[in-house]
């Protein structure tokens, strides 16, 4: 067993790596090294003292941060195989911001008080800011606005529990902070109001970025809600039917494969809210499967996606097109994934759905919302197959059919997502009893769930088939709610505006609000 | 007897004076003169730190017995202070020796050196008097500082400095006089025994014409106005200077009056302290709010100063010692933090020769040591975990909310976000990709060892918040039991 403090400090190396070695060949294998520790890490909670002398650090590992800490690793050690050939060459300090991400999420993983879970759910934002920045600037800096506006509700959230509490120390909160709770952590979580940034980050971060913003560092929301609103079901339960449906429209009608993807991921997020807030133990070990299931497909899609950006320098579905030949690694890797998010038997998304469904069962007007998104998302991930990797479009057919697969180290990635796609699938056990899910009495492969899942397959096909016309990929603008929250910014430019006139930079002016002020100040004192 | 607290005060003052008469070898090697003279007065403003750790030091000038003479006193609080404020005069000095041209030099040093003698004889006074010359000798060297480039700007800047500066001094002066004519003694300590004895309108309108007085030295809403200007066409040193200590000793000078001269109890029956708070908070929202729109880098970095002044005041007027820990810390944090950006946009903007952000557009690249310091320090401020500013912005937002005062806490999220959005702004517009064309070297090693070493204590006392803390804790209490303390050591009056 490796103690916590060494896998903190393994992870704290990777921060430094591109200041260690230039051999860029290393990398893959400490990350790597991280995952080997993450995996056997001790279970137990100890104090770092040293760690920010005098406030100290409660380092809590038990079942639930055993099981974050293992996707963590895996997740970050796959990007980083597949970004040994995906960033350019001369960007060797990426791994280092790539360190720093995982360390923070690491930190936020582990911490069992409060002031390290805020400074390191700060750092996760600052990281990504780092990570996207070096193409996206604006982008990269709007999301890092956003998420340290969301952190500024935690921090107060955090400071008004310890008011009531009298202690710093992570646990279930109450009463009416729970909604500043709610809004602070969900802003990470991209919940449905709060997850307008969702979108334009995933769509214009570097591929292996998207695959952990959207395979990881989303969860920390999810996370979070565990921690903290262990109760909170009801509200969980519409929340996340809000969030599969609302997501799984938006989806359908995008044109960018990775805009797509983001949709989903609110989407797939609203399944797990669904599992956590159903308040019985199937739903809730099925949102955690889940969890971990949609981080691996996911990311596959998106790396794949990556790929085919890496290739053919797009991923505007109208462009694509002729790939199964030119790509078959990518495209049966993406195929795999694809499945695994429609919920198609073996593969592990049939798996982590099924719980869900079993979970939510009792209640009729759900089970039928669900057999809706279920058909949307089987719609729209036909729509990416089709659009992206099997249609023959005859204006891009020299260039897309004369493409080379990518390098090793990408497919290499690929490859091992998808195996985990299956075996997860297939040995559902693997993980669910071996962390700290309980073992299910479900028989996933009775012939009558089995026998559904296929006419669900068909039938959606067939939809696909009627109405592939109206889905063909399209360019639109399709506006969000961040609509309304840019309607507020002319009220603060105004107030700047305001407040830059009244500076008029007249002496006269600034002595006579000088002697105003002492009047005031002398009236009011007196 | 301990000589530590004048020599402070006479170091630097020899320094200048020695510069300033007209020996030819001493024109000749003003540098030498001054760089020595810094390097002591540095040292013993450590010495005098470790001092007053074991025991705290009352000194009086010529022997003269308290209450009638002058005194100084060094407790871990002024030492604190000094040693802080030296910090930053050393860097600055190093900075000049590399930044200030030939011509006027020797006189700029002399300045210098007096505004050091002032700020240290500020933190260090014990009595009323004192503290009105010291202001007047930090002020007046300031505002000359100011107008050091002799461009219309910094003229005009210098002009309103001394205009909103003077009268801010004449309050001074007014309520030292009304407190003089009520009890007839200047010594803090002593005053504060006889606080009772002054009727109460003289003591109110005396708490007013103070905050009034300082509101202006330390540019608290609405008497900042002087600050943008000066801070932005002052030389770089001195605008870190300005930004970093001066504003800084003034918050100190005022608490001290409010904490230690009228008593706590005294502020809080009257409501003053209710009125500082919503000050502080009005300093920190109205300064975040101008410094996102400023299209001058220096400017912009001026207004964030009055943003994080308005922080510190708002723990500050907490009254409690916790608040004191945290406002001390901030202080010190954002000190450094702002050292280091204003010495790294004046080498910046020294290279391309505007302040202006667009036009430093794309230097990072050019500039990488600088360009690093520039984004320690702007990350500090803004609060980015792992940096110093993030520690001490904790600190505060606990200490208000724990007092009962969430809005104001509410306050310094917004103004976080705030400054989030226009240091991001900046740092993505001097990294932005530059044309062929422009090529600036990076500056000499005088000029960014000063920077990079203030970028590492930003780091370092982020990581390690124990080194500052251990010291401010300290600080915070001497502040807080000053009179107890005074009392223990002279044995009543």
């Amino acid at each position: 067993m490796i103690k916590p403090a060494v896998l903190l400090a393994l992870s704290a190396v990777t921060i430094l790596l591109p200041v260690l070695t230039r051999k860029r060949i290393l990398y893959p294998f400490v990350f790597g090294a991280v995952f080997a520790a993450g995996i056997f890490v001790a279970k137990e909670t100890v104090l770092i003292p040293y760690w920010l002398y005098p406030f100290g650090w409660q380092v809590r590992i038990d079942a639930l941060s055993y099981f974050f800490i293992v996707l963590l690793t895996f997740l970050v050690f796959m990007v980083a195989l597949y970004s040994y050939a995906y960033i350019d060459k001369s960007d060797n300090s990426y791994f280092g911001w790539l360190g720093l991400l995982l360390t923070a999420c690491l930190g936020v993983i582990v911490s069992a008080d409060f002031l390290n879970f805020f400074l390191f759910w700060d750092l996760v934002a600052f990281a990504l800011y780092l990570l996207i920045r070096k193409n996206q600037p604006e982008v990269a800096r709007r999301y890092f606005i956003i998420q340290f506006s969301g952190a500024g509700i935690l921090l107060l959230a955090i400071m008004l529990n310890y008011v009531n509490t009298g202690h710093l120390l992570l646990g279930p909160v109450s009463g009416s902070l729970k909604i500043l709770f709610i809004l602070g952590i969900g802003v990470k979580g991209a919940i449905w109001g709060l997850h307008f940034w969702l979108p334009e980050a995933h769509t214009k971060a570097p591929s292996s970025i998207s695959c952990l913003l959207s395979g990881f560092v989303v969860k920390l929301g999810i996370y979070g809600f565990i921690r903290l609103l262990p109760d909170s079901n009801r509200f969980f339960l519409v929340l996340g039917v809000l969030m599969a449906l609302y997501g799984v429209v938006f989806a359908l009608f995008q044109h960018d494969a990775k805009t797509l993807l983001a949709y989903h991921t609110i989407s797939q997020l609203g399944y797990i809210i669904m599992g956590l807030g159903s308040g019985n133990i199937t739903g809730q070990t099925g949102a955690l499967y889940h969890l971990f299931n949609h981080a691996v497909f996911k990311g596959l899609l998106f790396l794949a996606v990556g790929a085919v950006g890496y290739r053919l320098g797009t991923r505007d579905l109208r462009k694509m097109g002729y790939l199964y030949k030119s790509m078959p690694v990518t495209t049966i890797t993406c195929l795999v994934a694809a499945l695994s998010i429609a919920g198609i038997a073996p593969f592990n998304g049939y798996i982590s759905k099924t719980l869900i469904k079993e979970g939510l069962y009792d209640i009729n007007l759900i089970k039928n919302l669900i057999t809706v998104v279920n058909y949307g998302t089987l719609l729209s991930f036909s729509k990416l197959m089709y659009y992206g990797f099997f249609n023959r479009p005859e204006e891009f057919k020299e260039k897309n059919a004369s493409l080379k697969e990518v390098p090793v180290s990408m497919s290499a990635a690929m490859m091992v997502l998808a195996l985990v796609c299956l075996f997860t699938g297939l040995m559902p056990g693997l993980l669910l009893n071996n962390t700290l899910l309980p073992e299910i009495p479900i028989n996933f492969w009775s012939i009558s769930k089995l026998w559904s899942n296929t006419l669900t397959l068909a039938a959606g096909l067939l939809i696909f088939y009627f109405a592939r016309k109206v889905l063909r990929p399209k360019y639109k603008v399709i506006n969000d709610i961040d609509y309304f929250y840019r309607l507020i910014l002319p009220a603060f430019s105004r107030t700047e505006t305001i407040l830059k006139g009244l500076h008029t930079g007249n002496l006269n002016h600034y002595l006579i609000w000088y002697f105003t002020f002492l009047t005031v100040i002398v009236l009011l004192i007196i | 007897m301990n000589h530590l607290p004048v020599l402070l005060i006479i170091n630097p003052l020899l320094a200048a004076f020695s510069l300033s008469l007209s020996i030819p070898p001493a024109r000749k090697n003003y540098k030498i003169i001054i760089g020595v003279s810094a390097v002591i007065q540095f040292a013993l403003s450590m010495a005098a730190l470790l001092t007053s750790l074991q025991q705290p030091v009352h000194y009086h000038v010529g022997g003269w017995p308290v209450p009638l003479g002058i005194t100084l006193i060094l407790d871990v609080s002024s030492g604190f202070m000094a040693a802080f404020t030296s910090i930053l005069f050393t860097a600055a000095v190093l900075y000049s020796f590399a930044y200030i041209g030939r011509g006027k030099a020797r006189y700029y040093y002399v300045l210098l050196m007096i505004l050091w003698a002032g700020l240290t004889g500020m933190v260090l006074t014990g009595d009323l008097f004192n503290m009105i010359v010291f202001i007047e000798i930090a002020s007046v060297t300031a505002y000359s500082l100011v107008a050091f480039d002799e461009t219309s700007f910094s003229l005009e800047a210098s002009i309103k400095y001394m205009m909103l500066g003077t009268v801010g001094t004449i309050l001074i002066i007014l309520a030292t006089g009304i407190i003089y004519s009520s009890v007839g003694s200047l010594n803090i300590a002593d005053l504060y025994n006889r606080i009772q004895g002054i009727p109460e309108k003289p003591l109110k309108i005396s708490i007013a014409l103070f905050v009034a007085g300082f509101g202006v030295k330390t540019a608290l809403v609405p008497m900042h106005t002087w600050l943008a200007d000066a801070h932005s066409s002052a030389p770089a040193p001195i605008s870190a200077i300005l930004s970093g200590a001066f504003v800084k000793v003034g918050v100190f000078a005022l608490f001290k009056l409010m904490y230690n001269m009228y008593g706590w109890s005294v502020l809080t029956s009257l409501g003053t302290d209710q009125l500082l708070i919503n000050i502080g908070a009005a300093t920190a929202l109205i300064g975040g709010i101008m410094a996102a729109n400023q299209a001058d880098l220096k400017r912009m970095l001026a207004y964030s100063t009055i943003s994080q002044v308005g922080l510190i005041v708002m723990v500050l007027s907490l009254g409690t010692l916790q608040g004191l820990t945290a406002g001390f810390f901030h202080m010190f944090n954002h000190g450094i933090a702002k050292g280091a950006l204003f010495l790294s946009v004046g080498s910046m903007a020294k290279r391309a020769k505007t302040n202006r952000i667009t036009g430093l557009s794309g230097i990072g690249h050019d500039m990488p040591l600088s360009y690093f310091g520039f984004t320690v320090g702007a990350l500090a401020i803004v609060g980015i975990p792992l940096l110093n500013g993030f520690m001490s912005k904790w600190l505060i937002c606990s200490n208000l909310i724990q007092n009962g005062h969430t809005l104001h806490g509410i306050v310094l999220i917004i103004v976080s976000i705030i400054g989030a959005f226009y240091y991001f702004r900046v740092l993505e517009r001097l990294a932005s990709p530059a044309g062929p064309d422009k090529k600036h070297r990076e500056t000499s090693y005088g000029m960014f060892v000063p920077v990079v070493t203030l970028a590492g204590l930003c780091i370092i006392t982020g990581l390690l918040p124990y080194i500052p803390l251990v010291v401010i804790e300290r600080a915070s209490l001497d502040f807080f039991s000053y009179n107890s303390i005074i009392t223990g050591i002279i044995g009543g009056f």
